[in-house]
Formats: C-alpha cells, sequence, structure tokens
C-alpha cells in the first residue's frame, strides 16, 4: 500500500490543522469532523468517581455529568466535565475547599480531555478492547499530555468505556496548604466509566 | 557567548555498597541562577563537543565548563527540542515553538519554518536534505525549493525521524512506524502499524544498525526488532515483557541497549553475549527516574540527561559488581575463571562461585567448619576441570567443582612448603609457585588414579630451581616455557629440563618479579617491585618506569586483554600499555576505580574476554575491547585575546601593530579524563619548535609584526602519538611608517619635491642667465647702432644745417642729441623702465630724426596717459622699433614714413608703419628684432607679434605691469 505524495500547499495544511484542533478541542458541541464522519459516539450516561487518599481525611466525589464525543472514524475523542458538578464530598466545607482552593471552578469550569486513540479498534465489531487514548488532559487551565489507558466493550451502536489513572497535583499546579498537607494525596485516583451511543450528527 | 552566572555541581556517586550492579556514573547538575535547567537533548559534535539542549537555552559542554550559548540579538533561544549538526558543521537547534536556528560562527540566524509545533528531530541527508519531525504537525523537509510537508502520514505527532543505511528513511509516530522512500523523483512511503505485527503503535526511538536491522523502542511494549526485508517484527527472546514503563530514549553500545525510561530509570538490555537485562532504578540505588536522553559519545562514554542532571558512564567497559545478601565481594585474595565462564573468588569469607551471567548466582564452597579460617590465595582450574587451590601455611587443595569433594595435600603428601602461592599448568604438570621453591605436580596417566587424587609432586630446590625460595607467581607462555617471578633471583624460566636465571639486567633492579603476562608476540612482560614493568624479548630487557607514563609502581597484577595489550592492575586504577607503539591509556579515579588495595595477583581474563579484577572493595569486571589509539582528544582553539580581553583583531585574524599580546585558550576534549589530558602547542613565525604544557592558555607578549600561525595539539596520555591540531593562523600589522608602500610613498613624493624644486632653480638659473646674455648682446647691439657712424654722419649733417639756418634750433638739437645718449647710457643696464621713460627717449630721437626727413617722417602716439607710469618694457625696445623702422624704410616727400604707436586692449602696444623699402637696404645687424622678441619672451609671458602685410609692418609688443 503505497501512497504517492504530493507537494502540499502550505497554507491547505495550517488551515487543515487549525481546523483539526478547533473541532477536537470543541467539546461536546456540534462538530463537523469531515462530511466522512457523519456519525459520532456520544456519552449518554456517566460516572467519574475520584479518590483522594490522605492519611488524615479520604476526599470522594462523583460526577454523572461528563460529556464526550467520539469519532470511530478519526478515532478521535473530547471528553468535558464540569468542576462543580461533583458531588457527594463528606462535607460542605470539604466541597468549597475542592471548588475554590484546589480546582479554582469559577476561574476553570471545565475539565477536558482531547485526542486520539492510539490502539486499534474496531467500532463495527462487538468486542472488548484495551486501548490507549493519548491527549491533553486540562485542569486548571493547565494542559499536559497524557497516556491513558481504558477498556472498551463494544456493542451494536453503542460501547461502554471504563478507564481508572491518576492524576498527579503537581502537574496541573494544585498547591495544597502546608496545613492540609495530611489531608490530601499527591496523586488523586480516578474511576470512570460511561455509555456512548451512535448518533447521527445534528 | 558568554559564560551565564552558571553553577554546576560535580559529585561522584559511587554505588559500590549499593545492593545492585549499576555503572559508575559522574554526574553534573545543571543550574542556572538558582533554576533547575531541564536538559531535553543531548548531542556530540563531529568536534567532540558535548551540546545539551535544555528549557533555558543551548549549552556546550567541554568536560569542564557548562557555556551557555546566547546571541544578543537572539534572546530568546529557550525550549530547545533538538539539536543535530549540518554538512558544513554548523549547529542547529530545533525548539518547542517550531522555531529551527543555525549556529554559526558564534552567532545564530533563524530559519523561517512553515510549522509551530515542537521539533522533534533533525537530520540532513548525504543530499543535504534536511528533515524535520513535528510534534503536531507532521513530518517535513527542506531542500532546494523550500519546506514541503509530508502529507498523508497516519498522524502528525512524528517522534523520531532517522536515515537507514539503505538510504530509506524511518519515522515514528503516535500511530505506527512509517518507511519512508525518498530516493526517487516519486516519495513512497509505507506504514507499518499493530495490524502489520508492530508490537505497540507508538513508536518513540528508532536505531539501525550497520547491517541494517532495525530496533524500535515503544511506548509500552518496550524495544523490538524489524527486518526491512522480510517485514517482520521480533520482541527479544530476553525481553519479552517490557513492564518498565514508556521508553523515551535509547543509545547503542557493543552489546547492549541502554534504555531510558520515564518513571523507572535506564534498562540495561544485552541483546547479545550474555543477554542480561538490567536496570538503574531507584530500587538499585539509581535516583534518576525520568530519562530524557541519552547517547553514546565518541570515547565510548555514555552520557544520560535526566531532567536538570548530566551523567556520564564508562558504560559496559567497567562494572563494579556488588555485594550479595549473604556475601561481600571484598577483600578479595584470589580468582580465578573456569572453562563454564564462572568466577571463583575467594576471600575472607571462603570460596564461591560466581555466575554473573544469570542473576549474578553465587554457589559457596568448603562450608565446612574446618575450613574456617582458609587463606585461599591461589586458585587454578586444571585441564580436567578439577579446581585447585594454594592456601597459606595449609598447603595444596583439588576441588571436584561439581561434587565439592576436597583433598588436599601438604608436606606429608611431597609438598616442600605449605604455602602454595600461585598455581598455573599445562598437560599433565601444574606449577605450584611456593615459598618454599616451585613444586611441579605431575598428574597419573590413568583417570582412575587422577580421581583419586594420586599425583607425584616433585620439588625443586633453590640451587637448581629457580634460585629464590620465594616464589610469587607462575606463567605458562605459548611455546610451553614456565616462567617464575622470584624474590631476589628475578625471573626464571624453566625450559628443556632447566631453569635460567635473569635477575642482572637493569643495574639489578629488577631482582623481585610479582606478576608475569604474554603479548601477542610472544614477549614476556613482568612487572617489579619498585621498579615498574619489564619487557622481555628473548635478549633484551626493557623498562616501562613512572617516566614512560606509568602511573604508579605499587603494581599487584598483570594480565592482558583481547587485542594483547597489557593490562596493569595498580593501586591508582588500571594503566593499559599497548605492547607494538607503547601507547599507554590510564583509567582511575573518573572511572570510579581508586585505591583497589588489590591483593597479589588477584586477576583473571575469561574466556569471553571479561577481566575479573578482585579488589579490597568489591570485584570488577573490566572489558577493553579497543585501546584508543585512533581516538585522540579533538584540539579546538577556544577563543583567542589581546591584552588579555576576548576577542579578535580586525577581521578575526589581522591585529594593529599594538594589538600584540595575544592569548590563545585551547582545550583537547576528553571527557574521561579532562585533568589529564596535556598539549603541546607552538607559534609558525617565531619558533618550530613545540612546547609541552598542562595550561590551556598561552600568551605571546611583544609580537613583532608579521605573518603567524599558531598550532596546538592535545593527547590523554602525553604520548601525541595520532595527535589532533588545531591552528589559528593570523597577521600583526606593521605601523605604518614601516609598510612597504608607506615608505614607497613617502620616498617617491619627497623624490618628486625635490626633482620640482631643483628643476626650478635650474630653470630659474638658465632664466637668468639668457636674460643677462641678451641684455649684453642688446646692449651692445644698440651701443653699436647708437654709435653707428651713419647716425653719427646724418645727425653731424643735420646739425651743419641746422647751425646755418638757425642756431638757436641747432643748440637744441645738440641738446637732443645728447640727451638721447644720456638716456640711452642711463637706461641700458636695468631689466625694465617706465613706459614714460621709454616715450621721452622715443621723442628724443624722433626729434633727431625729424630734423633730418622733415614733414616727411611722422610719429603718432595713442597711449592713454595713465598707462605712462603704470606698465613698463625693456628699455630701448620702443625705440629700436621706431629706428628699425626709419633704418628699413626709405624716407622721403614721396614715399613717407608715418609710424604709430598705440595701446591695444591687450595691455600692448601696436608699433605700425607703411612699408617704403629702400632700393638699397642698410646693412642689418639682424640683431634688432630678434633681440626684442627674446627679451620678451624673457620678462612677459605674452610673445611679441610681427605681422609684416604688403603695405604695413606691425609688431605688438607686450606691456609689464609695474610693480
Amino acid at each position: 500500500m503505497k501512497h504517492s505524495i504530493s507537494i502540499p500547499n502550505l497554507n491547505v495544511v495550517k488551515k487543515h490543522f487549525s481546523i483539526y484542533f478547533t473541532t477536537v478541542l470543541i467539546v461536546g458541541c456540534c462538530c463537523t469532523f469531515s462530511a466522512v464522519a457523519q456519525e459520532m459516539y456520544f456519552i449518554k450516561e456517566s460516572k467519574v468517581l475520584f479518590e483522594s487518599d490522605a492519611p488524615l481525611e479520604i476526599i470522594k466525589a462523583t460526577s454523572t455529568d461528563m460529556r464526550g464525543v467520539i469519532d470511530p472514524t478519526l478515532h478521535t475523542f473530547g471528553f468535558s466535565i464540569a468542576s462543580l458538578s461533583f458531588k457527594g464530598f463528606n462535607s460542605e466545607l470539604q466541597r468549597r475547599h475542592f471548588n475554590e482552593n484546589y480546582l479554582e471552578s469559577e476561574k476553570y469550569p471545565e475539565i477536558t480531555f482531547t485526542g486520539k486513540i492510539i490502539d486499534e479498534i474496531d467500532f463495527d465489531k462487538s468486542g472488548n478492547y484495551n486501548v490507549r487514548a493519548k491527549g491533553m488532559l486540562t485542569i486548571r487551565g493547565i494542559p499536559r499530555e497524557r497516556i491513558i489507558r481504558c477498556n472498551v466493550e463494544v456493542k451494536a451502536n453503542s460501547f461502554e468505556l471504563k478507564s481508572d489513572f491518576d492524576i498527579l497535583l503537581d502537574d496541573h499546579d494544585i498547591r495544597i496548604p502546608r496545613i492540609v498537607y495530611q489531608k490530601i494525596a499527591p496523586t488523586i485516583q480516578v474511576v470512570l466509566t460511561a455509555t456512548l451511543k451512535l448518533q447521527k450528527n445534528h | 557567548m558568554k559564560n551565564v552566572g552558571l553553577i554546576f555541581l560535580f559529585f561522584i556517586s559511587f554505588a559500590i555498597n549499593s545492593v545492585a550492579s549499576i555503572p559508575f556514573f559522574k554526574v553534573f547538575q545543571v543550574d542556572r541562577e538558582n533554576n533547575n535547567v531541564h536538559i531535553n537533548i543531548l548531542f556530540q559534535d563531529q568536534g567532540g563537543y558535548i551540546w545539551t539542549g535544555t528549557d533555558h537555552g543551548l549549552y556546550r559542554y567541554d568536560g569542564f565548563l557548562f557555556t551557555h550559548i546566547d546571541d544578543a540579538v537572539n534572546d530568546s533561544i529557550d525550549n530547545i527540542t533538538a539539536i543535530t549538526e549540518d554538512a558544513n558543521n554548523s549547529i542547529l537547534i530545533g525548539m518547542r515553538n517550531g522555531g529551527i536556528m543555525r549556529f554559526v560562527k558564534n552567532k545564530f540566524t533563524s530559519i523561517t519554518t512553515p510549522f509551530t509545533s515542537p521539533v522533534r528531530k533533525m537530520i540532513q541527508g548525504k543530499d543535504g536534505v534536511l528533515w524535520v519531525a513535528t510534534y503536531g504537525e507532521g513530518l517535513f523537509y527542506f531542500n532546494e525549493f523550500g519546506w514541503h510537508r509530508v502529507a498523508g502520514l497516519p498522524d502528525p505527532f512524528i517522534y523520531t525521524i532517522v536515515a537507514h543505511p539503505t538510504g530509506v528513511l524511518l519515522a515514528g509516530t503516535d500511530l505506527g512506524f512509517v518507511v519512508i522512500d525518498q530516493r526517487t523523483q516519486q516519495l513512497h512511503y509505507k506504514v507499518y502499524d499493530t495490524r502489520s505485527g508492530l508490537p505497540d503503535n507508538l513508536v518513540r526511538e528508532i536505531y539501525c544498525e550497520k547491517n541494517g536491522d532495525i530496533w524500535l523502542g515503544m511506548q509500552e511494549k518496550g524495544i523490538c526488532k524489524f527486518n526491512l526485508e522480510t517485514q517482520q517484527f521480533s520482541l527479544p527472546d530476553n525481553l519479552m515483557n517490557w513492564n518498565y514503563g514508556s521508553i523515551t530514549c535509547m543509545a547503542r553500545l557493543d552489546n547492549e541497549f541502554w534504555i531510558g525510561t520515564s518513571g523507572n530509570g535506564i534498562v540495561d538490555f544485552e541483546f547479545q553475549g550474555d543477554k542480561r537485562v538490567r536496570t538503574f532504578s531507584k530500587k538499585e540505588g539509581f535516583n534518576y527516574s525520568n530519562i530524557n536522553d541519552i547517547i553514546r559519545g565518541k570515547e565510548g562514554n555514555i552520557w544520560v540527561a535526566s531532567e536538570n542532571n548530566l551523567l556520564m558512564s564508562t558504560g559496559e567497559k567497567f562494572e563494579i559488581i556488588p555485594s550479595d545478601k549473604n556475601i561481600l565481594f571484598d577483600s578479595i585474595q584470589a580468582i580465578a575463571t573456569d572453562r563454564n565462564g564462572y568466577i571463583w573468588i575467594s576471600n575472607n569469607q571462603g570460596l564461591f562461585k560466581y555466575d554473573y551471567t544469570v542473576n549474578g548466582q553465587i554457589k559457596k564452597y568448603l562450608t565446612e567448619a574446618k575450613y574456617k579460617n582458609l587463606h585461599i590465595v591461589s586458585i587454578y582450574e586444571d585441564e580436567s576441570g578439577y579446581i585447585w587451590l594454594g592456601t597459606f601455611d595449609n598447603g595444596l587443595f583439588r576441588l571436584e567443582p561439581y561434587s565439592g569433594n576436597v583433598k588436599r595435600y601438604s608436606i606429608d603428601e611431597g609438598l616442600r612448603n605449605a604455602n602454595v602461592i600461585a598455581i598455573n599448568g599445562s598437560d599433565d604438570k601444574i606449577w605450584l609457585a611456593t615459598l618454599g621453591g616451585v613444586t611441579l605436580c605431575v598428574k597419573p596417566k590413568d583417570l582412575l588414579e587422577e580421581a583419586k587424587g594420586n599425583y607425584k609432586f616433585i620439588n625443586y630446590a633453590d640451587e637448581q630451581g629457580p634460585g629464590s625460595i620465594f616464589v610469587y607467581c607462575v606463567y605458562i607462555d605459548k611455546k610451553g616455557r614456565v616462567w617464575f617471578g622470584t624474590d631476589g633471583k628475578g625471573i626464571t624460566v624453566y625450559e628443556n629440563g632447566k631453569f635460567i636465571s635473569y635477575h642482572d639486567f637493569d643495574k639489578g633492579r629488577g631482582k623481585v618479579v610479582y606478576s608475569i603476562t604474554e603479548d601477542h608476540e610472544g614477549n614476556i612482560w613482568f612487572s617489579t617491585l619498585n621498579h615498574g614493568v619489564y619487557r622481555f624479548d628473548g635478549k633484551n630487557f626493557r623498562n616501562f618506569g613512572l617516566s614512560t607514563g606509568l602511573k604508579e609502581l605499587n603494581i599487584s597484577g598483570l594480565t592482558t586483554d583481547r587485542t594483547g595489550n597489557i593490562i596493569i592492575i595498580h593501586q591508582r586504577g588500571i594503566d593499559i600499555l599497548h605492547p607494538q607503539t607503547f601507547e599507554w591509556e590510564y583509567v582511575g579515579k573518573e572511572v570510579g576505580i581508586e585505591a583497589l588495595d588489590c591483593d597479589l595477583n588477584a586477576v583473571s581474563r575469561d574466556f569471553k574476554n571479561n577481566i575479573w579484577i578482585g579488589s579490597q572493595h568489591g570485584l570488577i569486571r573490566f572489558v577493553n575491547n579497543s585501546i584508543s589509539t585512533d581516538h585522540q582528544p579533538e584540539t579546538h582553539i577556544q577563543k583567542t585575546y589581546t591584552f588579555m580581553k576576548p576577542g579578535a583583531g580586525l577581521n578575526d585574524s589581522i591585529f594593529k601593530y599594538n594589538q600584540n599580546q595575544i592569548s590563545f585558550e585551547y582545550i583537547g576534549l576528553w571527557y574521561s579524563n579532562p585533568e589529564a589530558v596535556s598539549y603541546r602547542y607552538r607559534l609558525i613565525g617565531l619558533s618550530n619548535k613545540w612546547i609541552n604544557t598542562r595550561d590551556r592558555i598561552v600568551t605571546y607578549p611583544n609580537l613583532p609584526p608579521g605573518n603567524y600561525r599558531f598550532e596546538v595539539m592535545s593527547s590523554f596520555n602525553n604520548q601525541f602519538l595520532h595527535p589532533k591540531i588545531d591552528h589559528f593562523s593570523f597577521r600583526i600589522r606593521k605601523p605604518i611608517y614601516k609598510e612597504t608602500w608607506f615608505i614607497l610613498a613617502l620616498t617617491l613624493f619627497v623624490s618628486l619635491g625635490l626633482f620640482w624644486f631643483l628643476r626650478d632653480r635650474e630653470l630659474r638659473f638658465r632664466r637668468i642667465e639668457s636674460l643677462k646674455k641678451e641684455k649684453i648682446e642688446y646692449q651692445f647691439a644698440t651701443l653699436k647702432s647708437q654709435v653707428n657712424p651713419h647716425f653719427l654722419f646724418n645727425s653731424f649733417n643735420t646739425l651743419i644745417s641746422i647751425i646755418e639756418e638757425d642756431s638757436t634750433k641747432a643748440v637744441k638739437y645738440v641738446e637732443n642729441l645728447s640727451d638721447y645718449f644720456r638716456n640711452m647710457v642711463q637706461h641700458r643696464d636695468k631689466d625694465t623702465i617706465l613706459l614714460s621713460e621709454e616715450l621721452e627717449m622715443v621723442k628724443t630721437y624722433f626729434f633727431l630724426q625729424q630734423k633730418r626727413f622733415g614733414n616727411n617722417l611722422s610719429l603718432e602716439f595713442n597711449i592713454p596717459a595713465s598707462w605712462k607710469s603704470k606698465y613698463q618694457l625693456p628699455p630701448l625696445s620702443l625705440q629700436l622699433l621706431i629706428e628699425n623702422a626709419v633704418k628699413h624704410n626709405a624716407v622721403s616727400h614721396e614715399t613717407k614714413l608715418n609710424i604709430t604707436v598705440s595701446a591695444t586692449d591687450r595691455e600692448s602696444l601696436m608699433i605700425v608703419n607703411n612699408l617704403n623699402p629702400k632700393l638699397y637696404p642698410d646693412k642689418s645687424t639682424g640683431i634688432g628684432l630678434e633681440n626684442i622678441v627674446s627679451r620678451f619672451r624673457i620678462l612677459s609671458a605674452n610673445e611679441v607679434k610681427i605681422i609684416r602685410t604688403d603695405t604695413e609692418f606691425k609688431v605688438e609688443i607686450p606691456l609689464i605691469q609695474s610693480s
């Protein structure tokens, strides 16, 4: 399978890329990837749980408000979750600390992860796939390149997504005041499940 | 370019007591103004400099200093993510913002790029085309037509691009591995991903072997091999299950890859040879988890970048085998290697068999209590596979390594002495060096008898033996001769049933011999007490002491490496001596071996050419695959100074005459041991003699003007056998007054001036001369004409007629005649007289003539009154012209003569008369008119003009302005 390469017009190249990135970054919105990719998978149900297992205090919270889209043709994806949607803290104070001190949810309302799927996956064939997703994880406005492993259970017109991974607070410049050092672990464990359904673009 | 306030810490971490085997690393921390400088990329250029691309710019390391390379114009050179060198040896740097800069002659020039994504890798092919892998915008190349992007690649995130020996290019991306064939007009490429058998889509590193094999470093599945012809991928059998995290970089050593990971340090993967897989991670005491880059330097050193640390290691050359949990590899007394590659080691804890190939398995022997305090000082494996152990005071032991059965031999069994210092053998003979002379142990022919241990011992006493009872070593050479090192009788050889002792050579300095070995040409080498090493070629002894390059006299052992180099183990490390060129190489402190405190001859070479050295501090494995004869330090002249101020002269190589104190700073790049480098330099133009030094700067004060060439070479062993020379040619200008052109011009100028002056003077003289002559001639002529008898006769005739007519008129006539002569006498000596004076004379003359010719002669003046005192003219000139007119023309009633003298508008007088030529002209002297012409030529710039027509004769004489 040899491809011949023509020397491309550079302006076209740049345009292509700017389109590529903007589309990936607009998450959960009506996006037009290309004429071919008319159908995409959208998140129907989701649950994101995070846990900070510090010596003095365990912080746990869950959100079911994750939005996201996966392009089965280009194998690109975009996920987004509102920081304020996390619920189930031990106390209201904890929730307030989480939003005000650490995530600065007012300033950075969204946590996003956009990128592409590295490994082979066939959305037309039912089965279980273990794939890596590579992209930019942006928390508190600070993007970090991450490769996150996830399990995908493909069914007809839908699939289940499961993943667990760690987030280093340092990676996103989340500074912990010395006094609560013992209350927050430097790494946060995240467990994520989602159901995505194939849907025509509108 | 300047040295910024850069603090670089230099500390040596030596993992001798750690629990696992990690090589020796020298660590440099790169800090700038107390900020950590994160190193992204390492590169060694053709000239040998190590370049580090960091988040805070470009640094060049020369073994002493990290120099921050910056540029006054481009202060934003940071976030360097790629470095390469182009065909002209210029450094190219790629940056995180997609920018590319070229560094030439200490200046950065920007190369415009059509991308803004980080540059991950740049390579320049033989065709000059620059290939750039960007992280986000794909693969680009730059040729004579400009930039082009390779369209259609599976993914725009390109990690690396490398050239394959066949000419194709290989690129690693997030979504597979791409083979690009750009050799034909049309560019083709092929993508390999998991569907084509690639274990992992994310390919971060690629290495091509010279034979075309390709190694791929992947994000998750480790390292795999790819065959371009069969298109097959294969994981190495000893590294099938990679669990060391993401690969970030890798470097190929002789038998192994050092693979850098993010989070798990370095994985040392031997793809051939012993096929070990080792890790250097936190667990092993290696505190550098995130590895950014690894390269192999020209000297064979490995350079590792981890965050803000730059680490240097000798790689596979040295390995300190760490102590096991149970056994400390220290205070080693004897060492031997057997046919299986096992290492036999004895120390105060007993005897061990060590298998370094399989997870460092160790087996302990002689564990029974009765063997507890045995001092095993010599170990030998005989040809039947028995291990022989020589002890202090306890005689000789024979060990059967499989069963562990031991048989002991001492004085009762036939040994002369129970201190067996060394054992060696061949065929059926085993030679023992003891403190009681030499003992030969002869094997029985019958295998069963041998198994029973029935050996025959023959002792050689001092008289017919080696000469001394103290024998320290025994060596059997390729010819089968047995050599002994003795205390007092030098070296002794056993040949054809006889002992020959050599101890009288070199003023008896070689009387005590400790170790013996042999080079590939059959020369015997041995070490002595306090006098270094000797080479014996069968006839002569040649000494190699401190003055020839040996670093230390306290020698504990000798052996040879694979290529026959002499390996000398001593208190300060290891000296390697090339037996033909006598070139030395020294390794010591710089690689972490110093103060080894080795026991005598605790060294052994195995059949894989590993040299095993037992020391007080551990077991050292040393592999010397090649002596660095072909690799000498790269010499660079780094800076020139004039009067200790940096910077060169005019146009970099031309200095003014007063810039004549010139210093050169140079370096020989030798990272293994920068302090050991010595230099030789000379300044051609001043002296052709080489001067030895260890300084890195030389100053030449008061250099006279001239052409010079500074040359410097460097050597790591002070021998300068194949030195690399750098040079700097320059000229010191002469001061302007010493320049040849200036002197020539000045001479010319002065001579011309002189010439003009002389010529002018000459001309002036000549003019005066000629004027004088003219005047004299003129005076003579006028005098002659005035005393012309004809004039007098005529005048007297006229006078007679006037006297008769009117006496009063006659008196007046005579008065005029007398005036005329007086004026003539009065004026004739002058150069010029006033016009008024001349007119006076002309009037007198005319009066005289008119009396004779009456109204037939007329003279008319048309001269403005102001002219009379304003102008001058040579005396008698006008008078002479009038006289000429009267003289040459007939004057009568029929032929009247009218003379007019009138002023012109050209400051001249025009004298005109009508022509009545005489039938018989008066005799003319010819001087008159000619004389006037030449006199005017001298005195005036204007010429006298003479115009003769049929009816008129005109003369125009210029007037001279009164001064």
